[in-house]
């Protein structure tokens, strides 16, 4: 049987019991078909909040038929292949009842590859392959028992467990006469127990499990072997890498990428590295292998390590970036982005044997109406922006003029009181160039960068006296920092047709000439 | 000199803050809501120091500063309400279209009060007290809106009075069966000695989140069962796990952690504790801990989990107590001052015991427990019930135990005649309405009713030392 | 200068720091501040019970959320205490200190912990620090924290090649530093001989200001417990005296760009550190000083303000990085813990300095300890707009 991305067919509907989602199935009360070419057919029977999945020989009775290809079939189901995309190329057909049919998309939590995954028979043949060395003779010298373990269920069997001259020996099937029989009807349950889910007893009192011969034999269990350690399973880079862009489009946030229209490309080098790029448009992603013409923005990760670091957030990109492991080259804002436009990665559950806890994040825009009152001075100044006017006000004993005025000179603590016009024109005294996007505190919303803020020491001003303002972007790179000595570029502001009374009645301050 | 301020300069500017923001929730929070969301189950965590059980739950008790993350309770998802508003504006981040209610709730397994949205009822009908369940949300957001909302219980619930004994309750009733009884104990004979058995060896908290398993749980439940009228309780101590252990230091772990809580309290220990210990494993922790009373089984029997209604046998297991462990035993405690608790469980083992006092070792008087309902040894029956009191000792005391449903008819028909009570999880975990007890303090509370209308009052521990010739303290 | 006057003597018996990390999912914030004041408390080896004041603050709206001292009992201990809530900006776990420090010192209280925390990647940093701005006309133009402009006067002074190598070789000192201590958040094993390399590929932010240069954004908490003389002496097997602290403030200073000898801009950390030295009668501050620990937020402000804080003159300051003095093992080192460019939860920054200057004073500073004995010890902080609070340590009640 073929396998794709490590996945066999059967493994997507061998893992549906454990996936199956009792939310989603709510209501439900019909079979499903899978025609899956090459591999057979499969049905699907969903009543009362639970579920049956079936190899069928045919699919009669099914409200819904789902035709697909293994690679697509399987593809679809992992996140490697687009859902929508297949459907809309007519790689995956639905026949019969199609609405029906979005329904089971809801009833089984996402497939994570499985190569890694273990399932029930994985742990059993695990547990029984583990069993001798678990063997601790110390807690019960000179015992003499076989113990069989009888387990029925997907990936059960029979191994009976030989104790004889403090040796333990395993065997498959029975042996004649054990000195306890334990009796599990579901592999699953006693994987559970295994595992530290469940406890014996529950099993016992539930009917799911009996114990046949020496009783007291059976409760000495846990004395008799160690207690069974889950292995623990590494991902390698590449495993990582490779999982992070499988899941990428299905961690696509649409509701945050509305009329977002770009594309993102992460050139990740070093072992398990390569190039992808997301294709975001009609709030829709799609992952594509290589490069494209002209991407939004780049991201250049030089080894894959470090990135697999920061999506499993034992780093973060800005420390990657600052060391220099890192560079963004085109729209640094959509970069910025990228935590908004995906839901973090989750690495599978089987990494490192437990289940990693799910840590739950919530994010908002905090968002306050506010109303300031401008006072007398403030209002003075801003009132006069609307005739074109630059008003300061001037400190009775130093004599420095403040602009926008305070009603105080803070350092002599007098009363500021003599207003003077200066400016409108002024010479750059210096000019912070903001290459970093900080958010629009009016909306949150990233600014466009890189934006050019000048400190203008206008005319009739003199030492520290300067104006804040920005400067018309397509200047930013000419414009000459001034001091005592050297004169800087001289500006004029810019006024908007419709003046309010605000600091933006004037547009930006543009070259002087 | 001052500015001419102008007031016609004055001005108002509209600005707005919007800032993104990120909130984590941490460990106990995240657990908290998936549970939630996932289970549909409420959780608490439980400070040990303090006994509180907090919702939502917290990584440290405030009161004692304690890391408590790992202290997780299931609270239920019922609770009652202890005070409420009625939000009566709209605005865009309520929950809901004014008017509606916000309760405090008070989940039943819960300390703290807990804010919620009380919905299906109108805002006038809503009481402090009433009895109110969590619906959760259908359209899950991670939140604590994955409760949607709380509603009045559909469940009635059966009020049980506060218990405060009736101040001139009437005299027992006579009845002919009634046996000479010396002077001790007629002055006596209104007392009734409740016991709660806290755990046994084998229900689990899967059975009854209620079950403890470490010894502050212990400590606890002990506590609420001497509040509601218990003077004594009986327990299996069990490792964090919940399995049985016959570990001593965990057994007096969770001994010493009853009498710190509640040192009036009667501890009675048992001498079983758990399937597949050895002779020398189940008497040696009561030597080592030597509390005031034990259980002392009289018979070998078969002692299994069955399923009751096809016959099935799930465990097949032989309670082994030869006539050599009923003296060994009975001689250890009584040379231990550990009064012995009689096990009794059938008319065997009643005359194993018979046959072995003749040796002398037991004190007067003798305490025997009358035990209903064990697979493999016998189902309660009236008849069988007076056969056995009228087989004991004179002026021996007698209480007696059911398993499951055969708990509250076997107590009620002791109490009857004369004897005392013995309710608690080990045996039952239910209560007689059917519904899963809140504790063995549940069973305590019915037990002490049943005793209210029989006319007569729980016994006290002081009280019940007397009855059942424990040492004073 | 304002009176003031100490009735007792006052010691520091605690102290407990959290991790500085940018990713602390797994906590909220009462549950990281537990850690911090946990840690504290058994420091100094007592309890809860021993508090009698908890002095609690950190950055306004950092985390978009309000009063965070009424649910983060949970985690600072204050149930049923006395309980202060401080925020003064960047300066605020200094200000936390001080508060403390007078608390105890003026006979109101006997034990009192300190504690600042930050848990910056909840909120927006610099999207807080814009809403500090003027709404009504400077909210919208400025750039937050970074600005270049300090990069500009040090450039224009000593010129760009040496200015822009000074500067890095200060990140890098700090980078070496941080690769010494624990608790640091970034620590990226830096070079000397990458400084090339670093002037030309670190992203700029604003100007000259690089990425490299600037503090990182780090999640943590820190306690500092501060005990009356005679629980001081009881308790602390090193108790470390809180000799003096200053702070001085200055007007908005937003608008105070554009270098202009003639009208030199008051400088609050040399004003600041010129009355300090003159109360405490210390004549050569390079020379009284064991340890520094400063509020570094960029290397570019670092470099020039070790000039106002000892005092220097001309390019006195270059050279001490230059010839690396204050490097753990140098003349006069500076941040052995790696400082503020390393981890940075700015409500805990400030109160990081004096904690780690106070473990020098102790001797307990792990590997980040400097190898000759430290008795005196200065921590700054920095904050708002240009201003400044310094805290005197001494290991000995001699002054
Ligand atoms: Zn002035
Ligand atoms: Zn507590
Ligand atoms: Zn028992």
């Amino acid at each position: 049987m073929a396998e794709y991305w490590g996945v066999k067919v059967e493994d997507i509907f061998n893992t549906m019991p454990e996936r199956f989602r009792l939310d989603g199935a709510k209501g439900v009360d019909a079979s499903f078909g899978y025609d899956i070419k090459d591999e057979g057919k499969w049905k699907l029977t969903v009543k009362n909040g639970a579920m049956k999945i079936e190899k069928a020989a045919d699919l009669a009775g099914c409200v819904s038929i789902m035709v697909a290809d293994g690679e697509t079939f399987v593809g679809v189901n992992t996140g490697k292949v687009d859902g929508v995309n297949a459907f809309t190329s007519g790689k995956v057909k639905v026949e019969g009842d199609f609405s029906a049919f979005g329904k089971t998309a809801k009833m089984f939590k996402k497939f994570v590859i499985g190569k890694k995954e273990m399932s029930t028979k994985d742990y059993i043949l695990d547990m029984f392959g583990t069993l001798v060395s678990r063997f601790q003779p110390k807690n019960v010298p000179d015992l003499n028992a076989s113990i069989t373990y009888q387990i029925g269920g997907e990936g059960g069997g029979v191994w009976t467990a030989i104790i004889k001259d403090n040796k333990c020996t395993l065997k498959e099937g029975h042996v004649e006469k054990p000195t306890v029989k334990l009796e599990i009807n579901e592999a699953k349950d006693w994987v559970d127990v295994m595992l530290g889910k469940s406890d014996p007893f529950s099993l016992l009192s539930a009917g799911k499990a009996a114990i046949v011969g020496e009783t007291a034999l059976a409760m000495k269990l846990g004395e008799i072997f160690a207690k069974y350690q889950p292995p623990k399973i590494e991902f390698t880079t590449k495993d990582f890498i490779l999982d992070m862009f499988g899941t990428l489009v299905g961690r696509f946030q649409p509701q945050n990428a509305e009329g977002l229209d770009a594309s993102i490309t992460y050139q990740i080098g070093g072992e398990g590295g390569g190039v992808w790029t997301a294709i975001i448009k009609d709030g829709k992603c799609s992952l594509k292998e290589g490069h494209v013409d002209k991407a939004t923005v780049k991201l250049e990760i030089n080894e894959a390590k470090d990135w697999v670091d920061v999506m499993l957030g034992k780093s973060d990109p800005f420390s990657l970036l600052s060391a220099g492991k890192a560079a963004i080259v085109g729209e640094t804002a959509l970069a910025m982005k990228l935590g908004e436009l995906f839901a973090k990665y989750q690495p599978p559950a089987s990494i490192g044997g437990e289940p990693e806890q799910e840590l739950l994040v919530l994010k908002k825009t905090i968002a306050v109406k506010q109303r300031f009152a401008t006072g007398p001075v403030m209002g003075k100044f801003l009132n006069a922006m609307k005739d074109k006017k630059l008003i300061a006000n001037k400190c009775p004993s130093c004599g420095r003029i403040q602009i926008p005025p305070r009603e105080v000179c803070a350092e002599c603590r007098v009363s500021a009181d003599e207003w003077v016009e200066v400016g409108p024109k002024g010479q750059v005294r210096y000019m912070e160039y903001v290459y970093y996007a900080s958010p629009d505190p009016l909306t949150g919303e990233t600014r466009e960068t890189p934006y050019g803020m000048v400190n203008i020491l206008l005319d009739g001003c003199k030492g520290h006296d300067t104006f804040a303002h920005l400067i018309r972007r397509d200047q930013m790179d000419i414009i000459k920092n001034g001091n005592n000595e050297i004169a800087g570029t001289r500006v004029r502001p810019v006024w908007n047709d419709k003046r309010v009374g605000s600091v933006f009645d004037i547009k930006h301050f543009e070259i002087d000439e | 000199m001052s500015l001419e301020y102008d007031k016609k300069d004055c001005f108002i500017v509209d600005g707005k803050l919007a800032l993104p923001y990120t909130y984590f929730a941490g460990r106990v929070g995240s657990k908290f809501i998936t549970t939630i969301r996932d289970q549909k189950k409420i959780m608490g965590v439980k400070c040990n120091t303090c006994g509180k059980v907090f919702v939502p739950p917290r990584q440290t008790c405030e009161r004692c500063l304690e890391d408590i993350r790992n202290n997780w309770v299931d609270v239920g998802n019922t609770g009652e309400v202890v005070n409420f508003t009625v939000v009566r504006y709209n605005d865009g981040h309520l929950p809901r279209k004014a008017p509606y209610v916000l309760a405090l709730v008070k989940l039943d397994g819960a300390d703290t009060p807990f804010a919620h949205v009380l919905d299906g009822l109108k805002p006038e009908e809503v009481e402090i007290g009433m009895k109110v369940e969590a619906v959760f949300a259908n359209e899950t957001t991670s939140t604590i809106l994955d409760i949607d909302h709380f509603a009045p219980s559909r469940k009635k619930k059966v009020q049980v009075s506060d218990r405060a004994p009736a101040e001139k309750a009437p005299a027992a009733a006579k009845t002919k069966h009634q046996p000479e009884l010396d002077e001790r104990r007629k002055a006596m004979s209104k007392k009734v000695v409740i016991t709660a058995a806290l755990t046994g060896a084998a229900t689990m908290k899967t059975q009854n989140p209620a079950v403890p398993y470490t010894p502050q749980e212990f400590a606890e439940e002990a506590y609420k069962c001497y509040k509601a009228g218990a003077a004594m309780v009986h327990m299996h101590a069990r490792e964090d796990t919940g399995m049985a252990t016959h570990e001593h230091a965990r057994i007096k772990a969770t001994h010493d952690a009853i009498k710190d809580r509640c040192p009036e309290l009667i501890v009675n220990l048992s001498s079983a504790v758990g399937m597949g210990k050895t002779p020398e494993q189940r008497i040696s922790q009561i030597v080592h801990i030597k509390p005031e009373m034990a259980s002392l089984n009289t018979n070998t029997m078969n002692f299994s989990i069955v399923d009751r209604k096809t016959g099935k046998i799930f465990i097949d297991f032989v309670f082994e107590n030869t006539f050599t462990m009923l003296q060994d035993f009975g001689k250890a405690m009584e040379e231990n001052g550990v009064k012995p608790e009689i096990e009794v469980y059938d008319m065997g083992g009643l005359d194993n015991t018979l046959l072995v006092m003749k040796q002398g070792f037991f004190t007067d008087p003798m305490n025997f427990n009358f035990v209903w309902g064990v697979a493999g040894g016998q189902a309660f029956r009236p008849d069988a019930f007076l056969c056995l009191k009228n087989a004991i000792p004179a002026g021996a005391n007698f209480t007696t135990c059911g398993v499951g449903t055969d708990q509250f008819q076997a107590i009620t028909m002791s109490c009857l005649v004369g004897g005392h009570m013995r309710v608690g999880l080990e045996d039952n975990i239910r209560i007689p309405t059917g519904e899963m007890a809140k504790g063995s303090y549940e069973q305590v509370e019915w037990a002490v009713r049943i005793a209210e209308c029989q006319g007569r009052e729980p016994a006290t521990p002081d009280e019940a030392r007397e009855i059942m010739g424990l040492k004073k303290r | 200068m304002a009176h003031r006057k100490k009735n007792r003597n006052v010691g520091i018996i605690g102290i407990g720091q959290t991790k500085y990390s940018s990713h602390r999912e797994d906590v909220n914030q009462p549950e990281m501040i537990h850690e911090a004041v946990s840690a504290a408390l058994k420091d100094a080896g007592i309890t809860i019970k021993d508090i009698d004041c908890i002095v609690h603050g950190n950055m306004e709206l950092f985390e978009m959320v309000h009063q965070p001292d009424l649910w983060h009992v949970l985690g600072t201990g204050a149930y049923g205490k006395d309980s202060i809530r401080i925020t003064t900006g960047g300066t605020v776990g200094a200000t936390i200190g001080c508060a403390s420090d007078n608390l105890v010192a003026s006979g109101m209280y006997d034990i009192v912990m300190a504690i600042g925390f930050e848990k910056l990647q909840e909120g927006h940093t610099t999207g807080g620090i814009t809403n500090m701005a003027d709404p009504l006309w400077f909210r919208n133009l400025q750039t937050g924290a970074l600005t270049g402009s300090k990069a500009y006067d040090v450039i224009r002074e000593f010129g760009e090649e040496r200015a822009k190598r000074v500067s890095l070789m200060y990140r890098i000192i700090m980078d070496k530093h941080a690769g010494l201590n624990p608790l640091a958040h970034r620590s990226f094993g830096l070079e000397f001989e990458q400084i090339d390399d670093l002037v030309r590929t670190s992203p700029k932010l604003v100007g000259d200001l690089k990425l490299i240069e600037m503090c990182s954004q780090s999640d943590g908490a820190c306690a500092v417990i501060y005990a009356v003389e005679k629980k001081a002496k009881e308790l602390a097997k090193t108790p470390v005296w809180v000799r003096d602290h200053i702070t001085v403030h200055r007007e908005e200073t937003f608008v105070m760009f554009g270098y202009d000898e003639k009208y030199p801009v008051p400088m609050t950390h040399r004003f600041a550190a010129e009355q300090l030295y003159k109360r405490n009668g210390i004549k050569k501050p390079l020379e009284y000083f064991d340890v520094f620990e400063m509020y570094d937020p960029a290397a570019w402000w670092a470099v020039d303000w070790l000039r106002d804080f000892f005092q220097l003159k001309g390019d006195e300051h270059l050279k001490l990085v230059e010839n690396k003095e204050i490097m753990i093992g140098g003349k006069m080192p500076v941040n052995p813990s790696g400082g503020v460019i390393a981890s940075n939860p700015i409500g805990a920054t400030a109160l990081v300095r004096i904690a780690e200057a106070a473990l020098q004073v102790r001797g307990d500073a792990g590997k980040h300890q400097i190898p000759t004995p430290v008795n005196h010890a200065l921590a700054s902080g920095f904050g708002g707009t240009m201003w400044t609070v310094l805290t005197m340590l001494e290991k000995e009640l001699n002054w």
